[in-house]
């Protein structure tokens, strides 16, 4: 597990774990669609109401598997994704009204209210599609484990000590603090609750990579009531660290 | 002939499959959600043959072949240890637990009922 004062990007040895992690992912929905496939091929005579039941696990897994595919790909590109001169000076507040826009209407259709709270902040300097990125994963994620029909996300952007923080906080069921850094491992306790929302498993520990290599970090914090906290911090743009010293 | 086989996995889409697969091979099936659960179930009905999956929440499948190994009450019987990390390490250790055969995902049907036919032979 990493330490929380570990801040450097990720390393070969993390992703060569996360890629382990990721072959033993892939194999589940693989193992479901293998064997239903095989399972229809050899029971030609199978009831056509369980053959729909089994076509339809194929196509869901199979969308699985694309999923998945896609975060391995998201991890294989970071080492390259802030090398090609996509660095700019970004307004944070632009940022998290970005994605707001984005998740709002699938967070009205769970009955998850959303709400920002946004306190004037200096500019950062990033890569604004994988930041983008980040803060979507934040507000789905919040949105996720936000009880349906009476969910609340509370999204807040303040200024902080040599930077700006993003904190996207939900009033689910929250994180034990046992689990504040485990959970931006990959496939983290991946179904260890039969209640807990299925993801990629790859949203946070991908999160978590863009923003260390941005030089900032999100940590997993006590919420100030019942439910999951999640701060992003970010560092200023160095243009704005010269003009504010 | 008839035998019961529990199946104790937590990704239900496999469970779908599996309990099709013994279903088809003329087995009762009892299905457990975690290693917990199954452990009541094994106990309450003495299966002749359990389908572990590896890493399921809390009690693990090698925790759970290594407890009925221990346990003389639950002798006889048979333990196919499923598990989607198939490093050798892995096969190794559902061994040393005790288990009689141990299948990777993904795994053939085929394959998999022909080995459930030798261990209930």
């Amino acid at each position: 597990m990493s330490g929380r004062g570990g801040h450097s990007a990720p390393g070969a040895a993390a992703q060569d774990e996360a890629l382990a992690a990721a072959v033993h992912e892939l194999r589940t929905p693989l193992t479901a669609i293998r064997a239903l496939a095989e399972l229809m091929q050899d029971s030609p005579d199978m009831d056509p109401a369980q053959r729909d039941g089994f076509l339809s696990i194929i196509v869901d897994e199979s969308a699985r598997l694309g999923r998945l595919v896609d975060g391995i790909l998201d991890a294989a590109r970071l080492g390259s994704a802030f090398a090609d001169g996509k660095m700019a000076a970004l307004d944070p507040a632009a940022l998290l009204r970005d994605a707001a826009a984005v998740v709002r209407p699938w967070l009205a259709g769970r009955g998850v209210a959303l709400g920002l709270d946004l306190a004037p902040a200096p500019a950062i300097c990033g890569d604004r599609d994988r930041l983008l990125q980040v803060v979507l994963n934040l507000l789905s994620n919040a949105g996720k484990f936000a009880p349906e029909g009476r969910g609340r996300v509370a999204a807040a952007l303040r200024p902080a000590p040599g930077g700006v923080e993003i904190s996207v906080t939900d009033n689910g069921p929250g994180i034990p603090p046992a689990e504040y850094e485990a959970i931006f491992l990959p496939w983290h306790q991946s179904g260890a609750r039969a209640d807990r929302p299925k993801g990629t498993g790859l949203g946070l520990p991908l999160s978590r990579a863009i923003a260390r290599c941005h030089g900032g970090d999100i940590t997993a914090e006590p919420a100030p009531q019942r439910g999951a906290r999640l701060v992003l911090t970010l560092p200023l743009d160095p243009a704005e660290r010269e003009g504010n010293p | 002939m008839t035998r019961t086989v529990l199946i104790a996995d937590d990704e239900p889409n496999i469970v779908v499959s599996l309990e099709f697969l013994l279903k088809r091979e003329g087995h009762r099936v009892l299905v457990a959600r975690d290693g917990a659960e199954a452990l009541a179930m094994i106990r309450a009905e003495r299966p002749s043959l359990v389908l572990l999956d590896a890493m399921m929440p809390g009690l693990s499948g090698f925790d759970l072949c290594e407890t009925i190994r221990s346990d003389p009450d639950l002798s006889g019987i048979r333990i196919v240890m499923l598990t989607a990390r198939s490093r050798e390490a892995d096969q190794a250790r559902a061994m040393g637990a005790g288990a009689d055969a141990f299948v990777a995902k993904p795994f053939s049907t085929r394959d998999l009922a022909g080995r459930i036919r030798e261990l209930l032979a």
